[in-house]
């Protein structure tokens, strides 16, 4: 099956959408996990021959497994430009994957949890993403296909390393994890360079999700693990399952400081939060670094109750905003098509983002403080 | 359709360097490409796109090093079947020089052939941590910016160019 891009579009991965129990610190959690071949060059040493003789043992084999029967699937060379940096901008593909061409092959199951690379930087790189803050889901998720795939493969393992990979400091489970974390709290106080010096030395890193979008801007993070040594998965599961607990809790800790520095009467708390309400309402050509950043701020204020709707649906309103986040250019209009200078044709991305944008500020109210329940 | 400037076949990669304020536009067969070295030449496509500056300063050594050699000896024809099985890996054709100067392997099988070099390797990245003596001491914003470039410099001749747009912000804050 072709990738149908316009309903990858408007049906986002879950995670994008909601959070977990944990409410919306943890968005979702991520892993990667790669193979390869035995006696094939890795895809970046390979020729032309080489990649499509990988692609042509491993698409049919993947395409047997269950799951993956009536998954989208393409060449890359299908694939434009557009499309691809959509794809990673939200982590779907690793950049590598971005740049391939010919031999190098896209899949993505119905579900949009778990996307396959054939030669990418490896022969075989599976992306998994599961909402919430549950390793063992993902890791179900991330081990699916592998699993399968092994009754009929060999992966290049040995006993001493485990899987083997074009880096070799990479090779052993062929298994790197990452939280995906919301962090207004720590992004407003600065704090996120100090916890970043702080967690290096704990051998984690934080990144900002959307890399591109420049330094300070958003406040969606991903924390991640160095990919796991031979025999470490659960060592690691278990100390990034910390690490991002601690977070989780220092966190909380900001955000209900900056609500008491709020209360007290600093508008300097509560600032960013009505200026990214007023963007939403007013604003009618929102950069893709604007609408993430604003997005973050409302989640804000939806959790702390600085945000409310009638219905009690504000969750789900704002969710159907965040799932519409950016797609693979820098400008979302929210422009009304009534409104259009230029009226030229309006996608059904940027009518759908206008709608949830009318939806949500129609629907909620912003208040001065918290609305106890 | 263009061809490649080494041997003569048709081109798959195609470079647009800058060099003494003229653009010189770069044609290589995948063949080539692997000969000069040039690990995962798609994975410039995106460096160029998504990278600029750095993708231009990675590739700018490679095209003088082309340029000069294109010169010397044109239409070369590329053969590389292994010499010596101690720096040749003889599933994949890749050498020990390949791996010294990028960090990554050819294919499975070079993890055999290059075990001790790999393992020297990891030996020396382990020793290579930061000293507890050295996080403690005060770091001149200078001696920062030198250590931000080196390893700048290193990812990016890993071709590890996520890393490499870390380190960048990194040096720009310095500024
Ligand atoms: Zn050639
Ligand atoms: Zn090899």
């Amino acid at each position: 099956m072709a990738f149908n891009f316009q309903s990858l579009q408007k049906q986002l991965p879950a995670w994008f959408r909601q959070g977990g129990a944990e409410g919306d610190v943890v968005l979702g959690t991520m892993g990667r996990l790669v193979r390869n071949l035995p006696g094939h060059a890795f895809p970046g040493w390979s020729t032309a021959e080489g990649r499509k003789a990988v692609a042509d043992i491993l698409l049919p084999a993947i395409l047997e497994q269950p799951g993956f029967k009536n998954a989208w699937h393409a060449e890359m060379t299908e694939l434009d430009y557009g499309f691809r940096r959509a794809l990673l901008e939200r982590r779907q593909i690793s950049p590598c994957m971005a740049a391939r061409q010919g031999g190098c092959h896209l899949l993505m199951n119905r579900k949009q949890d778990t996307v396959v690379m054939i030669n990418e930087e490896e022969h075989l790189a599976i992306h998994s993403f599961a909402p919430g803050f549950d390793f063992d889901t993902l890791l179900q998720q991330l081990y699916r296909l592998p699993m399968g795939l092994s009754q009929a493969l060999d992966f290049a393992q040995d006993a001493h390393t485990g899987y083997l990979t074009s880096l070799p400091a990479e090779a052993g489970e062929g298994v790197q994890l990452y939280t995906v974390l919301h962090l207004p709290g720590m992004t407003i106080s600065n704090m996120v360079p100090q916890i970043n010096r702080g967690i290096e030395k704990l051998q984690l890193h934080i990144a900002p999700f959307y890399p591109h979008l420049g330094e300070e801007c958003g406040c969606t993070y991903i924390l991640y693990t160095t990919p796991a040594p031979l025999g470490a998965l659960e060592d690691t599961v278990a100390h990034l399952t910390t690490i991002t607990g601690t977070l989780i809790e220092r966190e909380n800790q900001v955000r209900a400081r900056l609500q008491e520095m709020t209360l007290r009467g600093d508008v300097f708390a509560i600032d960013r939060l009505n200026r990214s309400y007023g963007l939403m309402q007013y604003a009618r050509a929102i950069t893709a670094a604007e609408w993430a950043d604003a997005i973050s701020m409302l989640r804000l204020g939806v959790a702390a109750g600085y945000i409310t709707s009638p219905d009690a649906t504000s969750d789900e309103l704002l969710a159907e905003l965040a799932g519409l986040a950016i797609q693979g250019g820098d400008f979302a209009t929210t422009a009304p098509t009534t409104e259009r200078r230029h009226p030229r044709e309006a996608t059904a991305a940027e009518l759908a983002r206008c709608t949830a944008v009318r939806h949500f500020i129609n629907h909620t109210t912003l208040h001065t403080a918290p609305a106890t329940a | 359709m263009k061809k490649c400037q080494i041997c003569g076949k048709r081109a798959s990669i195609y470079l647009t360097q800058i060099i003494n304020g003229q653009a010189t536009d770069l044609a290589l067969c995948e063949t080539c490409a692997r000969e000069k070295g040039l690990f995962d030449p798609q994975s410039l496509t995106f460096a160029e796109k998504f990278f600029p500056e750095v993708f231009r300063k990675s590739v700018d050594k490679i095209v003088k090093e082309l340029i000069g050699q294109a010169e010397e000896a044109p239409a070369a024809t590329p053969k590389s079947r292994c010499a010596d099985l101690l720096t040749c890996c003889p599933t994949c054709g890749y050498k020990l020089e390949n791996f010294r100067s990028c960090g990554r392997l050819g294919c499975s099988d070079c993890y055999n052939v290059f075990a001790s070099e790999i393992r020297a390797e990891a030996g020396a990245e382990e020793s290579g941590e930061p000293l507890p003596a050295e996080e403690a001491a005060p770091v001149s914003p200078a001696l920062q910016r030198s250590r931000l470039e080196q390893k700048l410099q290193a990812a990016i001749e890993r071709e590890d160019y996520e890393t490499a747009a870390t380190l960048r912000d990194e040096l720009k804050k310095l500024n």
